[in-house]
C-alpha cells in the first residue's frame, strides 16, 4: 500500500512537467479557451456551456470559470456561450495555427420572465446544456432555491426536497433520502471542505446560508471518479467570491432571523464576501412562550477571492456556525434544573487554481472541517461530548489531451479524528480513533464521434484504522446524442463509504469510522437516463436506477443486551470504547424510475415531476434477517415547483416591480411504518402488582408489534405558497414577503401512538396521531443594494 | 391571462390534494395469539408467583378479568424442569411448590388454548449466585433535593445487571412533590398521569459483578416524586431479565416505529421467565 501511494504522489507532482513537454511538442494544435464571467459582479460561471455551433464541439466551465476546446482545426467559429438565467452571448472568433485564441466571455443576467420566444438559431443550447450535465446530475442556483417557499427560512437541504429522488422522513427534518440511500451517504462539500453534520436547530433547517450560495451541485448518482466517500450522492455547494465591481449587501428579517450578506471588490486582486445570521428565539419566542426553549443559532462564513493573474487564483474560505440550547425543565420553581446543548460546524478550505498551460488545469486544497457537540446535564451527572475532525490536502489536475481526449486525476489525504465521551453515573464510553484515508483517481472523457462521450475511470482508496480496506472503484458512463433533441446517458460505478452515523432524532447525529466491526459499506449504481427538449424551453428526463448496497450499519437500539465494556474504571463503571454491537450490518437494494419535465425560461417557470421507487434493506437481528421496506421508502412522489411574476400578468411590464408567486406541492405515498398486532400485560418490577393501581392508565400495558414496515401511513401531501413583493429603489432594492406553509392545512400524519384508558373496567386502547407541521404562516422582508 | 388559468386551475388542483385529515386504519393487521408469561423467580425462595396470561388484538376492548389463563378454560399445562405447576384461583398464578437454588438452569414449558388455538412455549433461565447483598438497609430520613440518596451493594459474580425498583409507599395526590424543578404538574392533570409517577424503576448493566468493593448507586430525582417512605426493592437480574427490562418497554424507536422486544422464548412465548435475587432498603423523603 505504500508503495501506491508513494507512487500516487510521484505520478502527481511530476505529471504537469511531464505532459508540459508535450504540449510543447504539439503546439501546432490550437485551441480556444478563457474564462466566463457575471458581467455584473465579476463572479466566474461555474458550468457554463460554451459550444461551438458549426463542429459540434465544446465544454463547460470549471470552478474558476474556466474552459478550453483543444486541438481546432484553423478557421473562424461561432462559438455560443450560455447558462442559465443569463442572455446566451454568440461570439465570433478566428483559430489561427500556432496561436491559441483566449477569451474573457462576460456574460448579463437576464429577467427569466421575459417571454417564451424561441430562437430557432440557438435551438442546441437547451439540448447542449443538458447534454454536458453529468447524469443524475441537477444545479440550482441562489435565485432558484430562494423562490421555492421556504418553511420561515430559505433553506438549501429543504429545498433540494422538492427535487424527484430526493425526500424527506418528516417535516421536522432536512435529511436528504436520496433515491434510497439514508443522509449519512450523502457527501457535503462547501467549497471543497465536508460537511459532516448540516443541520441547525433540532434538524428543522441547515447550515448553510441561501445568500451566501452561489452555485449548487447535487449528483443524485453515477458520480465520476473525482468524488468518493460516499454511497448515493454528492451535493457540492460554491459560495459567493464577491462582487468583483461593486459594494453589495442583502439583509434579511424574519420572525426568527436576521442575516447579512456582503460582498465588495479588493480593487483589482479579487473580492471578499461574507455573511452572518443568527436567530433570536432566544430574545422573543422562549421569553413569551413557556414551551419554547431558551435557543438561538448563528453561522457565518467569508471569502477571499485572488485573482492574482490568468493562471493562478487563490481562494480562502472559512464558515463556523454554533447552536446553543439551555433547557430548563420547570422555570415556575427556584431550583430549576436545566441541560445545556451546544454543536459547531467549522470549515475552512484554501483552494488554489493554477493553469500550467492552455490544457492543464490544476487545482489545490487545503481543507479543515470540524463538528462538535456537547451535551451536559447535571443533574443527573450526565455528559457527552462528540466530535469529527478532518485535515484534507487533495489536489486535482485536469488535462485537456486531444480535441476529443481529456484525462482528470488527483489524490487526497485526510486525516479524521473521532472522539465520543459520554459520561453518567453508572457508565462510560470513551472512543478516540485516529484515521486516515487516501484516495486518489483518474478518469478520462473521450469522444469517439462527437455524438458520443464515454466517461471511463476509477478510484482507488486506501483505509487505515485499526484494521485497513483498500478498494478499486470503477466508473464509466456514456452520453449520447440521440436526435438534435435528445440525449441518452448511462452511468454505473462502484461506491464505498467509511464512515457511519447514529441518527438521532431532534439532536445531533453521531459520526463513527469502519473498523474491524464495522466494515467499509459498498454500492453499486446503474442509471440509465433519456433526455429530451421541446421548443429550446422545456426540458424533459426520465431517469431509471439501480443501487446495491453491502455492508450497511444501521444503529442498533437495542444495543444494550450485548454491548460488553472494555474495562472497568477506578468506580467500578463499565467503559465501552468501540462501536462493536452499535450497528446492525445488513445489505439492500433501491430501485425507480424519475421523470422530470422543468421550464426555466418564460413567464411561468418551475418544474414537475414523478419518482416510482422501491428500496429493500436485509439487516441481521431485524425481521429475522429478511428483507423489509425502510421507513423512509416512499413508493411514489409527485413534486410541483411553479413561479411567476404575477405582476406582469396584471400589470403588464411595470419597471422596477416584480410581484413574485411561488407554488410548491408534493404528494407522497405514505411511508411504511410496523403496525403494533397486539398488547399484552406484565410489569417491569415483579413488586408492582402490590403497589396499587390507582388512578389512570395500567402501568404493565405494552405493545407487541407486527412484521416490521408491512403497513402504510396515509399519503403526505403538503402545498406551499409564497408572495414576494420586490421593488426597485434605485439602487437598492425592498422586498418584503409572505409565505403559508401547508396551506391547505392538512394533518400529515408523523407517527402514532397508542393510549390505553379504563373505562368501566375494560381497558380500551385508542391511536394517538401524531402530525407534522400545522398551517404556518410567516412574513420576511429582504434588502438588496 | 392565460396564465392565470393555469395557475389558479395548479393551485385548486394542489390545493385539492393538499388538505384533509387522513385516518390510520390498520384494520387488516394480523393479530397472533401468544402465551404471555411474567415471573421472575428468586433463588432460596418458592417459584410461586408465576403469571400466564394472553395477549389481545389491538384496537379491541380488553376485559381485564379474561388477561389470566385459566387451566380449565384454557386448558393450560405448565411445568418447571418437567415438574408441573399448581395452579392459585386467589392470585390466579402458577407455582412450584419448591425453592429455587442459585446457579441453575431453570425450565419453564406451557401450552395452552387460546381462541381455539394450540400455542406451546418454553423458556430458559439461569439463576444468579450468590453475592449479591445491600450494604445498607435503611437510610433514615432524607430531605429532597438536599440529601442525597446513595447506597452500595455488592454483586454477584457473573450477574452484571442490577434494577432498583422505587416503591414510594402510600404515595397519594396530597403528598405529590409539586414543586419539583422538573415538570410543572397540577393536580387535576395528575390523576391522569399517576401512575406514570408512581411506578418508577432503574437499572445498571454491565456492572464489574466481581468487584470485592461495593458498588455505589444513586437514586435521581426523577425516580422520586412524593414526599413518603420509600421501599427500594434492588434485583440482581439474570440475561432473560436484563433483556426484557431493555426491549420490552423499548419497542418504539424515536421516529415512532417499532422494534421487536428481545424475548428468550421458544415457540409462542412472550414476556419474561427470569431469574434474579433481590434484597430491600428503606428510605423516608420530606420537604
Amino acid at each position: 500500500m505504500k508503495h501506491f501511494i508513494t507512487i500516487s504522489v510521484i505520478l502527481f507532482i511530476t505529471f504537469p512537467y511531464i505532459v508540459k513537454g508535450e504540449v510543447q511538442n504539439k503546439e501546432k494544435t490550437n485551441s480556444i479557451s478563457g474564462f466566463v464571467y457575471d458581467i455584473t459582479n465579476g463572479e466566474a460561471l461555474v458550468g457554463a456551456n460554451v459550444y461551438l455551433k458549426s463542429v459540434h464541439r465544446g465544454g463547460t466551465t470549471n470552478s474558476i470559470g474556466y474552459f478550453v476546446i483543444p486541438d481546432l482545426p484553423e478557421g473562424t467559429y461561432t462559438l455560443i456561450c450560455s447558462y442559465i438565467g443569463f442572455e446566451t452571448k454568440e461570439i465570433i472568433t478566428t483559430v489561427n495555427i500556432g496561436k491559441s485564441q483566449k477569451l474573457t466571455i462576460q456574460l448579463k443576467p437576464e429577467s427569466i420572465e421575459t417571454g417564451e420566444v424561441v430562437i430557432t438559431g440557438q435551438k442546441e443550447n437547451l439540448i447542449e446544456n443538458m447534454f454536458a450535465k453529468p447524469v443524475s446530475n441537477i444545479e440550482l442556483s441562489q435565485t432558484q432555491i430562494n423562490q421555492i417557499p421556504r418553511v420561515v427560512e430559505a433553506d438549501l437541504l429543504r429545498s433540494l426536497q422538492t427535487l424527484p429522488g430526493v425526500t424527506s422522513l418528516s417535516d421536522f427534518s432536512s435529511a436528504l433520502y436520496i433515491r434510497g440511500g439514508t443522509p449519512d451517504q450523502n457527501l457535503y462539500l462547501v467549497d471543497g471542505a465536508e460537511v459532516y453534520n448540516p443541520e441547525h436547530a433540532f434538524g428543522i433547517f441547515s447550515t448553510f446560508n441561501t445568500n451566501a450560495i452561489k452555485k449548487v451541485n447535487l449528483s443524485k448518482g453515477g458520480f465520476g471518479a473525482e468524488y468518493g466517500g460516499r454511497l448515493s450522492s454528492v451535493l457540492d455547494i460554491t459560495n459567493l467570491d464577491g462582487n468583483r465591481n461593486e459594494f453589495e449587501g442583502v439583509f434579511n428579517l424574519s420572525l426568527l432571523s436576521a442575516a447579512a450578506t456582503l460582498q465588495m471588490p479588493l480593487g483589482s486582486l479579487g473580492s471578499i464576501s461574507g455573511s452572518l445570521r443568527r436567530t433570536y428565539i432566544d430574545q422573543t419566542y422562549s421569553k413569551w412562550v413557556d414551551e419554547v426553549p431558551d435557543y438561538y443559532f448563528y453561522d457565518g462564513n467569508l471569502k477571499t477571492f485572488l485573482d492574482f493573474d490568468d493562471r493562478n487564483k487563490l481562494s480562502i474560505s472559512f464558515y463556523h456556525g454554533k447552536d446553543d440550547l439551555d433547557f430548563v425543565f420547570n422555570d415556575d420553581v427556584e431550583d430549576e434544573v436545566d441541560f445545556l446543548y451546544k454543536w459547531a460546524n467549522t470549515t475552512s478550505s484554501i483552494n488554489w487554481r493554477h493553469i500550467f498551460n492552455t490544457k492543464i488545469f490544476a487545482s489545490f486544497w487545503l481543507t479543515t472541517s470540524n463538528f462538535n457537540s456537547d451535551f451536559n446535564f447535571d443533574d443527573i451527572s450526565i455528559s457527552e461530548q462528540n466530535s469529527i475532525t478532518d485535515y484534507t490536502l487533495k489536489a486535482a489536475i485536469e488535462y485537456y489531451m486531444k480535441d476529443n481526449l481529456n484525462l482528470k486525476f488527483g489524490v487526497e489525504q485526510k486525516l479524521l479524528h473521532e472522539k465520543y465521551f459520554q459520561t453518567g453515573r453508572d457508565q462510560k464510553m470513551d472512543i478516540n480513533n485516529h484515521r486516515q484515508l487516501t484516495m486518489g483517481y483518474a478518469s478520462a472523457e473521450w469522444s469517439p464521434v462527437s455524438r458520443l462521450q464515454i466517461t471511463g475511470g476509477a478510484r482507488l482508496s486506501y483505509f487505515n484504522a485499526d484494521t485497513t480496506y483498500f478498494n478499486i472503484d470503477p466508473r464509466v458512463s456514456f452520453k449520447y446524442r440521440l436526435t438534435d433533441e435528445s440525449n441518452l446517458k448511462f452511468a454505473t460505478g462502484i461506491y464505498h463509504q467509511y464512515l457511519n452515523r447514529v441518527d438521532r432524532i431532534f439532536i445531533t447525529s453521531i459520526w463513527s469510522t469502519a473498523n474491524k466491526y464495522n466494515k467499509d459499506s459498498e454500492a453499486i449504481h446503474y442509471i440509465l437516463s433519456y433526455q429530451r427538449e421541446f421548443g429550446n424551453i422545456w426540458e424533459f428526463e426520465v431517469e431509471t436506477y439501480y443501487k446495491e448496497y453491502k455492508n450497511l450499519c444501521r444503529f442498533n437500539y437495542q444495543s444494550g443486551t450485548d454491548i460488553v465494556p472494555a474495562y472497568y474504571d477506578e468506580y467500578n463503571r463499565p467503559v465501552y470504547t468501540s462501536t462493536e454491537y452499535i450497528y446492525n450490518t445488513g445489505e439492500g437494494e433501491s430501485y425507480g424510475i424519475e421523470l422530470l419535465a422543468r421550464k426555466n425560461i418564460g413567464l411561468l417557470t418551475g418544474w414537475i415531476s414523478y419518482s416510482l421507487s422501491r428500496s429493500n434493506y436485509k439487516f441481521e437481528n431485524i425481521n429475522d434477517g429478511d428483507y423489509f421496506l425502510p421507513r423512509h421508502n416512499r413508493t411514489s412522489v409527485v413534486n410541483a415547483i411553479l413561479n411567476t411574476d404575477l405582476d406582469k400578468i396584471f400589470w403588464g411590464n411595470r419597471p422596477n416591480i416584480k410581484l413574485q408567486l411561488g407554488l410548491n406541492f408534493i404528494y407522497g405515498s405514505g411511508q411504511p411504518i410496523t403496525a403494533p398486532s397486539s398488547v399484552y400485560f406484565t410489569d417491569q418490577m415483579p413488586d408492582w402488582k402490590d403497589l396499587g393501581n390507582q388512578y389512570g392508565t395500567d402501568a404493565s400495558y405494552k405493545i407487541y408489534p407486527s412484521e416490521i414496515n408491512t403497513y402504510n401511513l396515509p399519503a403526505y401531501s403538503r402545498l406551499d405558497v409564497s408572495l414576494t413583493y420586490e421593488k426597485d429603489y434605485g439602487s437598492w432594492q425592498l422586498a418584503p414577503y409572505l409565505q403559508v406553509i401547508n396551506a391547505g392545512f392538512r394533518k400529515n400524519i408523523w407517527f402514532i401512538q397508542y393510549e390505553d384508558e379504563l373505562e368501566d373496567g375494560t381497558i380500551v386502547q385508542k391511536i394517538d396521531k401524531i402530525n407534522m407541521l400545522p398551517i404556518l404562516p410567516s412574513i420576511g422582508v429582504t434588502i438588496k443594494f | 391571462m392565460k396564465y392565470m388559468k393555469y395557475i389558479i386551475t395548479m393551485t385548486v388542483m394542489f390545493m385539492a390534494f393538499a388538505c384533509g385529515d387522513p385516518e390510520v386504519n390498520f384494520d387488516d393487521v394480523t393479530y397472533q395469539p401468544k402465551i404471555v408469561v411474567e415471573s421472575i423467580i428468586s433463588p432460596g425462595e418458592k417459584m410461586d408467583g408465576i403469571l400466564l396470561m394472553r395477549n389481545f388484538a389491538i384496537e379491541t376492548n380488553v376485559d381485564s378479568n379474561e388477561v389470566y389463563l385459566d387451566p380449565d378454560l384454557n386448558n393450560v399445562t405448565a411445568s418447571i424442569n418437567g415438574k408441573a405447576l399448581l395452579y392459585d384461583d386467589i392470585t390466579r398464578s402458577y407455582y412450584l411448590d419448591e425453592n429455587a437454588a442459585y446457579d441453575a438452569d431453570y425450565t419453564l414449558q406451557v401450552s395452552a388454548v387460546i381462541d381455539d388455538e394450540l400455542l406451546e412455549c418454553s423458556s430458559t433461565t439461569h439463576t444468579p449466585s450468590p453475592g449479591f447483598e445491600l450494604v445498607e438497609n435503611n437510610l433514615g430520613t432524607l430531605q429532597y433535593r438536599v440529601d442525597e440518596v446513595v447506597f452500595h451493594y455488592y454483586p454477584s459474580p457473573g450477574t452484571d445487571t442490577y434494577a432498583f425498583s422505587i416503591r414510594p409507599e402510600g404515595a397519594t395526590l396530597d403528598n405529590f412533590i409539586y414543586d419539583n424543578p422538573y415538570f410543572s404538574i397540577e393536580r387535576d392533570d395528575l390523576e391522569d398521569d399517576f401512575n406514570d409517577y408512581l411506578y418508577e424503576y432503574n437499572m445498571v448493566i454491565n456492572v464489574n459483578s466481581y468487584s470485592t468493593d461495593p458498588i455505589e448507586y444513586e437514586v435521581i430525582g426523577f425516580d422520586t416524586w412524593f414526599y413518603t417512605p420509600y421501599t427500594l426493592i434492588a434485583y440482581a437480574a439474570d440475561k432473560n431479565y436484563k433483556d426484557y427490562l431493555i426491549t420490552a418497554d423499548n419497542v418504539q424507536e424515536p421516529d415512532g416505529n417499532f422494534i421487536q422486544p428481545t424475548f428468550h422464548f421458544e415457540g409462542d412465548g412472550i414476556g419474561i421467565f427470569g431469574s434474579a435475587i433481590r434484597d430491600t432498603l428503606r428510605f423516608e423523603l420530606v420537604k
